[in-house]
């Protein structure tokens, strides 16, 4: 058989029966995007080098592919994320007040050849920049609506917050790569403190005391939060402060959404810090849905 | 309930664990003689006979909750694993070493086979040295022998095996490597009670 007309690794399409329930999710989500007052956006498929220096860390900006502008010799990329490509819209825009928007789009990562890891993703999102009220509450309606209708098979919502990471950091930097490692042995080599133990195991469900001071005031903020995903819904919440965000643009609240096989389905949280990298430090927050596992799982 | 799974890299890393999690009361029994079965199904466990290399990928994957691997492997490739417990078993050390005797030249680049490139690489380039890295997958001993490189890098433990061949160990990259219990990042949250329970008994024959 000549070979010559598959597809390179990690690259996909999607056809017939899965094409219809990808594009009926979308629709789904739609819906209670618009209904939330929420407006589509469709961001470009390639953006100036900066764009995404200025937008991402170092580790996701090394699975960017970059391109070189044939007519003026500028290093492009084509994007591996959507988030500073809006925050970048925002700033283009004049930093404009109430920025809430939706998008369904692709992105492409470098992954290694046989890795297994998929290069075109294809993520559903909803970004909301600058609100004149709080932006967690909003996105957490809007996460409770979208678990709520799409029913997935048992839903765990992990919760944890980069400023209980970074305080983390900053009061034990010699074992920072232990805990988000959850190295239990190297922890215990480097520190005396029981509740880190404790939290290296169980991911806290009540606060079982002795989290020392400002920690302690961050923790509690978080179990309100999730008492009240809890009491409205009743899906099941973990609260863990060693959840280091996934990005280094993560101020504040950050979440992800696992379903029984470990499926990882909804990652986000709060980033005032990427639109201060932009120039104007305001409130934001975000999600993203990995549209392939949702509908694979629907 | 869906069983847990833990994928255990087989060799001298299983039958240290073997004991290990007996006392712990995790019912592995049938990893004694294992003959060429794979896979085991004992009470609330499922337990798979893996080779090292591929244990994290399995656990990665979520095809495995938890894993019992070296940190030789894990420092290999950054699997993005959580690293919950060294199991205190498997224990060695990474080493440069080449034919006994033989003076380094430093002055040109060496040629090194290993089958820790990213490793080798990083430890040269950590002291400014460019190496050329062959990669072959056993009886590494061997190239230095054959002329196919200067020296090698790889696991010593009691170095028996490098004397034998003829050569010496001269410089220690990483001096403890052990065996770790990896936990995949996701299925800990969902599974995260029996892992707990599982760390726990562990720890508690880890400590004794």
């Amino acid at each position: 058989m000549d070979r010559k007309y598959f597809l390179p690794p990690g690259s996909r399409e999607i056809i017939g029966e899965k094409a219809g329930s990808l594009w009926n999710l979308e629709k789904k989500l739609a819906a209670i995007f618009e209904d939330s007052g929420l407006r589509r956006i469709y961001p470009p498929l390639l953006e100036y080098h900066q764009v995404f220096t200025r937008g991402i860390g170092p580790e996701k900006e090394k699975k960017t592919y970059k391109l070189i502008d044939p007519s003026s010799g500028s290093l492009l990329v084509l994007r591996s994320d959507i988030t500073p490509q809006i925050v970048r819209t925002w700033w283009s825009l004049g930093y404009p007040e109430d920025f809430s928007v939706y998008y369904f789009e692709r992105v492409v990562r470098i992954e290694d050849q046989y890795s297994g890891e998929e290069r075109e993703l294809f993520q559903g999102g909803v970004e909301l920049l600058n609100l004149s009220a709080d932006p967690e509450t909003k996105l957490l309606t809007l996460l409770y609506e979208i678990l709520t209708a799409l029913n997935l098979p048992s839903p765990v919502i992990v919760i944890g917050s980069s400023e209980i990471t970074d305080l983390l950091s900053e009061s034990y930097p010699e074992i920072t790569p232990c805990l988000k490692r959850r190295d239990i042995s190297c922890v215990e080599k480097h520190a005396t403190d029981e509740f880190l133990k404790q939290l290296l195991i169980n991911p806290v469900d009540e606060i079982n005391g002795g989290i020392p001071g400002k920690l302690a005031d961050k923790v509690e903020e978080l179990f309100k939060v999730s008492e009240e995903i809890r009491r409205k819904n009743g899906f099941t919440v973990k609260i863990d402060p060693l959840l280091f965000p996934p990005s280094s643009y993560y101020s504040g609240i950050i979440f992800k959404v696992i379903c029984d096989d470990g499926s990882e389905v909804i990652v986000g949280g709060r980033y005032d810090g990427l639109l201060e990298r932009f120039g104007k430090r305001a409130p934001a927050a975000g999600f993203a849905i990995d549209l392939i596992t949702v509908a694979s799982i629907l | 309930m869906e069983k847990l799974t833990i994928a255990f890299a087989k060799g001298r890393i299983l039958e240290e664990a073997v004991p290990l999690f007996e006392k712990a009361g995790i019912p592995v029994t049938p990893l004694k003689n294992p003959g060429r079965q794979l896979i085991f199904d004992q009470d609330k466990f499922r337990f798979m006979i893996i080779r090292a290399a591929d244990v994290p990928v399995f656990v990665k994957y979520g095809a495995a909750d938890l894993g019992v691997v070296g940190k030789d492997t894990l420092l290999e490739n950054d699997f993005n694993l959580f690293e919950l417990l060294d199991l205190k078993i498997g224990v060695c050390r990474i080493s440069v070493a080449t034919i006994s005797g033989r003076r380094i030249d430093r002055e040109r680049i060496l040629r090194i086979a290993t089958k820790y490139p990213n490793i080798t690489k990083n430890y040269f380039a950590g002291r400014g040295k460019q190496v050329e890295i062959i990669k072959l997958y056993g009886s590494m001993e061997l190239a230095p022998v054959a002329g196919l490189a200067d020296a090698i890098v790889d696991l010593v433990s009691t170095g028996r095996t490098l004397r034998e061949n003829g050569l010496e160990e001269v410089e220690i990259i990483e001096p403890y490597i052990s065996s770790y219990l990896v936990a995949n990042r996701n299925l800990f949250y969902v599974r995260n009670e029996l892992i707990a329970e599982v760390v726990r008994r562990l720890r508690s024959v880890l400590e004794d």
